[in-house]
């Protein structure tokens, strides 16, 4: 009782610390990537001029560290008028300042052409034509000043914002709906309106990357150009590496982190009398017995569709290809988008920056929120089982336990119950923090994962602290952010409309618990739930059907003859079928259909997990027994 | 002196009786027909602990391989630290007189092993985990007894009220003439019922016992740690009587071993559950009260044997009923041999057992272990939950399960009657007869609650009441089918007024 109330106390003070924490998450620094804009070489590109790119001055990344400038026949570097930014203001600077790069200046250069008169359109008249440039020396996913240079020499200028947008300015104000002309590296044209926020909507990443050209012209007579190239960094070279610093920090935390809770859980059960024995245990590196060694073939399955997502969500987009391929299509699960190397985006960074959204066009939105219910209610958490990166990494380190031979903390009912709060505060930040101007982004523990190990320069405040409890906790408890995830909360909210379902046959259940001990999430009605209707849970039901208790449970107003034991279904070809047999979903808002609780089940057909009725992956006493079997010779002995 | 001749007398006499009543029952359960073979060793292993008064063989197969034993001929050693331990002035095993019935051929008597033999730790009710005594390298025996002759000693020590089970184990124990009791070095009794709550302290006095406390409720988490603290708590005492440590490697073989048998056990549920029967249910009984007080990987190994042979008869379609015999399923209180009688009743009567709801029947051995965790805890945390939570025993507050096991049974099994055995003075089956008769009612299934007591008094009584059960059912079943058409008639009947 006593511990409980020490337990209570500590997660409520840990709720309150992280609200704090998270008003002055930008204060806590976890690792900071200092652009280093003197790395890079300035000088001119040896390529020939990008011939399908609609401008006359460009910037291109070579392949180590380098910006290089490109000028079309007619204009000569010198020409060429470069403006930098300093952490205040921008300022014209000289080719010189730039290679090596002036100490001041934090790396957004933007280089003018001289004005020229050309015929673009082919009408036979010639237009003004003002040609620009953008390079940025460094990383460009985080600001170190607001990227806009608003000067008078620069009236047309892009803008990479909100981790996948880009800006136009007009004469330093946002445009806003200005037709524009994107030119892609691959020569393809296409017109677009930008939002009210001077957003171009819609623009592949992909293009961002490979270099475009956008085109505006206020008035015919005067034409603007600028061509942009956000960098791209290939994998295995050493700005992927750095990248991984921060992962191994926190992963050197996480691993003090395990030790500490290692060491201080072992001086604590040296009290226990029954220490003497489990301590007999040594960790180590070693394969265990094999006494409970399932042989499911679904879990094999979901460990490839674990791996199948983590890739999806961190590498697949560089490697199917530039960056997303599917925009506004947004999948809840638990991926850090600001790796924009998937093909699918994460909604988390929507839903967390609501009002972000509904900046972009209707037609973003209409998008996001059907997939995202889509997913919502047809999906589930099975999504949390399948595919989530971050449950990948946290079964990664429940097996690296098993591995090791460390007795796990056991989750028990009491101590699921004593750390819900946890939850409920992650929800109001998940959703509500950015109403009172925080990010949740800051301090959310999952970003350095999918950013880190995917080579991105991503800055990490409190959410870096955050990840190494994240990890230290799911080295000792499976899945333990899975107990208090948001998103995933989110997800099973709709868990009764879902297609995906986990059932359970109530009279082949002997209450064995197994399913229970399995389970993650520590759903306990799993092998309480007996598909009784319980009255006090139907108060409008008519007297006479509350009295009897029956099996087919869940329809409180099937006609009694027909909730009858005694009736055979045979009677009633047309009763639905699900109302036939006395089959309960026992699903609830945590379940994340990992399919354990199956694997563990040693009764024939008493758990199973149904599509749309069908059951694909059943328990069974035969799978679960054969794994005692002795292989023996035929008896003819 | 004078007490000592007493004593010797008694025993004698004790001997005498039971081993024609153990003798006698197994002759019953072997006459019925179409025994199977593999069965016989069961039968055997019986015998030798009741009948020649034998100790266990705790042997293993491999063992006993080593040893190039004759094929065919099932391990029953006689060890000679048993032999040394046995009170002197007491006839030793087969040759002896009393045995009166000629040996069935085929059943073979012990033979000498070098095998080397485990140390034996005695058990009560079936929650003490077999596991972890296999993993201390002893082998567990079920003392739960069914004596009558022990169980007319026991009445001396126990008060009259107390169930006859607990009765024959107190006097199993002070007889001091079962080698099975009293080769055991230790016993290890679960507080379950008041009877046994008691039982494990006073027959302290004859008997090395641990109680082994077992949470009244189950269903809380809290519950399920404190058994696994009291199995951690056994664990040390095991050590300390057999010497040798309980390792994570051994605990996880031990699992394996008992696994072995469950597994046996669930393909031989398989075939138990055929209809028309392919083995008659009283020699299930006695095969797996033959369980007691085997290894558990020698049983498995002739299990698999029997399984073989079932599959053959099933193949064959070679059916031991006719396919309107009534099924019939055997719940409450334990039925361990000798006291078979309401089994063999059942059966000799016409009807088949086709299934038991028992702790000495299908209950001990049915449900596995599920590993979650690999660690030492994970697998002490899956023995504490495996030991608790899916036991059907009564003594546990809320065993609404036991409801469910049974209507699952009565699906499976194609059960149409339920015999509701209570021994006198076993309150917690009892209380729960209530329950399972306005349960069963709704599915109109018959039942019959039948109260016995450890004597052959009330057999005759019983028989009436079996064969009047039977024929009940059996009149139910042919109007049933009688229902049938005519309901077809007068529906036709009515169209035709209509």
């Amino acid at each position: 009782m006593k511990k409980r109330r020490i337990g209570t106390a500590l997660v409520y003070f840990i709720c309150i610390l992280l609200t704090a924490a998270a008003f002055f998450a930008k204060d806590f620094v976890l690792y900071d990537f200092h652009m280093m804009p003197s790395d890079y070489e300035y000088k001119e590109t040896d390529q020939e001029r990008l011939m399908q790119v609609d401008t006359s001055v460009w910037f291109t990344y070579g392949s180590d560290r380098e910006v290089q400038y490109g000028v079309s026949e007619g204009i000569s570097a010198d020409m060429l008028m470069i403006y930098a930014k300093t952490e205040e203001k921008a300022v014209p600077v000289s080719a010189e300042d730039l290679s090596p790069i002036r100490e001041d200046l934090i790396g957004y250069v933007v280089a003018a052409a001289p004005a020229r008169e050309l015929d673009l359109d082919g009408d036979g008249r010639m237009e003004n034509v003002y040609d620009f440039a953008r390079a940025d020396f460094g990383a460009h996913t985080y600001e170190l000043a607001p990227r806009a240079f608003h000067l008078q020499e620069i009236p047309f200028e892009l803008a990479f914002e909100e981790r996948k947008v880009i800006q136009v300015f007009y004469q330093g104000e946002p445009l806003v709906g200005g037709q524009v002309t994107v030119t892609a590296a691959d020569g393809g044209q296409k017109v677009y309106m930008t939002e009210e926020h001077g957003w171009i909507d819609g623009l592949p990443i992909r293009n961002i990357r490979e270099g475009f050209t956008v085109r505006y012209s206020p008035d015919g007579q005067n034409v603007y150009r600028m061509y942009y190239a956000v960098e791209d960094y290939a994998y295995f070279n050493e700005h992927f590496f750095r990248a991984q610093i921060p992962l191994l920090i926190i992963l050197l935390l996480a691993v003090t982190g395990i030790l500490i809770v290692y060491f201080v859980r072992e001086y604590f059960a040296r009290k226990d009398p029954a220490y003497a024995v489990y301590s007999r245990e040594k960790p180590g590196f070693g394969m265990g017995n094999k006494a409970g060694k399932g042989n499911s073939k679904f879990l094999l399955v979901r460990w490839l569709f674990l791996i199948f997502g983590f890739f999806l969500w961190t590498y697949s987009g560089k490697l199917l290809g530039q960056g997303q391929l599917f925009n506004q299509v947004a999948v809840p699960t638990f991926s850090c988008p600001f790796n924009l190397d998937q093909p699918i985006e994460s909604s988390c960074y929507y839903l967390t920056h609501l009002p972000v959204l509904f900046m972009r066009n209707w037609e973003y939105v209409v998008v996001f929120l059907a997939t995202l219910v889509l997913f919502l209610v047809f999906g589930g958490r099975i999504l949390c089982g399948f595919m989530c990166p971050l449950g990948f990494i946290q079964d990664l380190f429940d097996q690296l336990r098993r591995a090791l031979h460390i007795r796990p903390i056991p989750v028990t009912d009491r101590m699921n119950k004593v750390i819900q709060p946890l939850k409920w505060i992650w929800i109001i930040l998940f959703l509500g923090f950015v109403f009172v101007g925080g990010d949740f982004c800051d301090i959310c523990p999952n970003k350095v994962f999918s950013t880190a190990m995917g080579g991105w320069w991503v800055n990490y405040v409190l959410g870096g602290f955050l990840a190494v409890p994240l990890l230290a906790g799911s080295f000792f408890i499976k899945r333990f952010w899975c107990l208090m995830c948001p998103m995933g909360y989110l997800l099973g909210m709709f868990y009764k409309l879902n297609l995906f379902k986990l059932k359970k046959d109530c009279t082949s259940c002997t209450e064995c618990g197994a399913c229970y001990n399995a389970c993650p999430m520590r759903i306990k009605s799993i092998y309480t739930e007996r598909g009784e209707v319980i009255p006090s849970r139907y108060p409008f039901m008519r007297k006479k059907m509350r009295d009897d208790k029956v099996t087919p449970s869940g329809y409180p107003f099937m006609r009694k003859k027909m909730r009858d034991d005694k009736v055979t279904p045979s009677g009633y070809p047309f009763m639905r079928k699900k109302m036939r047999d006395d089959k309960v979903n026992v699903q609830t808002v945590d379940c994340l259909m990992c399919g354990e609780c199956i694997d563990k089940c040693p009764e024939d057909k008493a758990l199973s997990m149904t599509f749309c009725g069908k059951a694909f992956y059943q328990s069974s006493r035969e799978t679960f027994m054969s794994k005692f079997a002795r292989k023996r010779g035929d008896g003819k002995e | 002196m004078a007490e000592q001749i007493r004593s010797n007398r008694q025993r004698e006499l004790f001997i005498k009786k039971s081993t024609r009543v153990a003798a006698s029952y197994l002759n019953r359960a072997m006459a019925l027909s179409e025994m199977p073979d593999a069965a016989k060793p069961f039968f055997g292993t019986l015998e030798n602990t009741f009948v020649n008064l034998r100790g266990i063989s705790s042997c293993t197969e491999d063992s006993a391989e080593k040893g190039k034993h004759p094929p065919g001929i099932p391990l029953c050693a006689e060890s000679s630290a048993i032999t040394r331990k046995h009170p002197p002035g007491i006839p030793l095993c087969a040759e002896s007189s009393v045995i009166t019935r000629k040996h069935p051929p085929g059943i073979p008597l012990c033979a000498e092993s070098s095998a080397i033999t485990r140390k034996t730790i005695g058990t009560l009710c079936v929650m003490v985990p077999a596991e972890l005594i296999y993993a201390a390298g002893a082998m567990p025996v079920h003392l739960c007894s069914g004596s009558n002759t022990a169980y007319a000693i026991g009445d001396d020590y126990i008060p009259r009220d107390a169930c006859p089970l607990v009765k024959a184990v107190m006097g199993g124990g002070k007889i001091k003439a079962l080698p099975v009791f009293d080769q055991c070095s230790l016993l290890v009794a679960p507080v379950t019922c008041d009877c046994k709550k008691k039982l494990s302290g006073v027959i302290g006095s004859v008997k090395n016992t641990v109680p082994l406390h077992i949470p009244p409720l189950k269903k809380e988490d809290a519950d399920t740690e404190v058994f696994l603290r009291e199995l951690y708590r056994l664990v040390p005492i095991l050590e300390k009587e057999t010497g040798r440590q309980i390792t994570p490697q051994s605990l996880a073989e031990g699992i394996r071993t008992v696994g072995e048998a469950q597994y046996e056990m669930s393909e031989f549920l398989k075939y138990r559950k055929h209809a028309p029967a392919l083995l008659h249910g009283t020699q299930v009984m006695v095969i797996m009260n033959a369980y007691a007080y085997m290894p558990a990987d020698m049983w498995a190994g002739q299990m698999h044997k029997l399984n073989l042979e079932l599959k053959a008869r099933l193949s064959q379609e070679y059916f031991i009923s006719r396919p309107n015999q009534p099924r019939i399923l055997v719940t409450g209180s334990p039925i361990s041999f000798p006291n078979i009688k309401i089994p063999l009743l059942i059966e000799e009567m016409g009807g088949i057992l086709a299934a038991d709801e028992t702790c000495m029947g299908e209950r001990g051995l049915y449900d596995p272990v599920s590993v979650i965790d690999t660690s030492f805890d994970g697998m002490m945390r899956a023995l504490a939950s495996r030991y608790t939570k899916p036991c059907t025993c009564p003594v546990f507050v809320d065993n609404s399960q036991r409801v469910y096991r049974i209507k699952q049974m009565i699906k499976e099994h194609r059960i149409q009657g339920v015999v509701y055995h209570v021994l006198r003075g076993c309150l917690v089956y009892d209380y729960e007869y209530q329950i399972m008769e306005d349960e069963l009612g709704k599915l109109d299934i018959p039942i019959i609650r039948v109260e016995s007591d450890y004597n052959e008094e009330d057999v005759e009584q019983l028989r009436i009441r079996m064969e009047a059960f039977i024929e009940l059912i059996k009149l139910k079943e042919y109007a049933k089918n009688k229902e049938a058409p005519s309901g077809h008639t007068s529906m036709r009947k009515s169209k035709e007024r209509m």
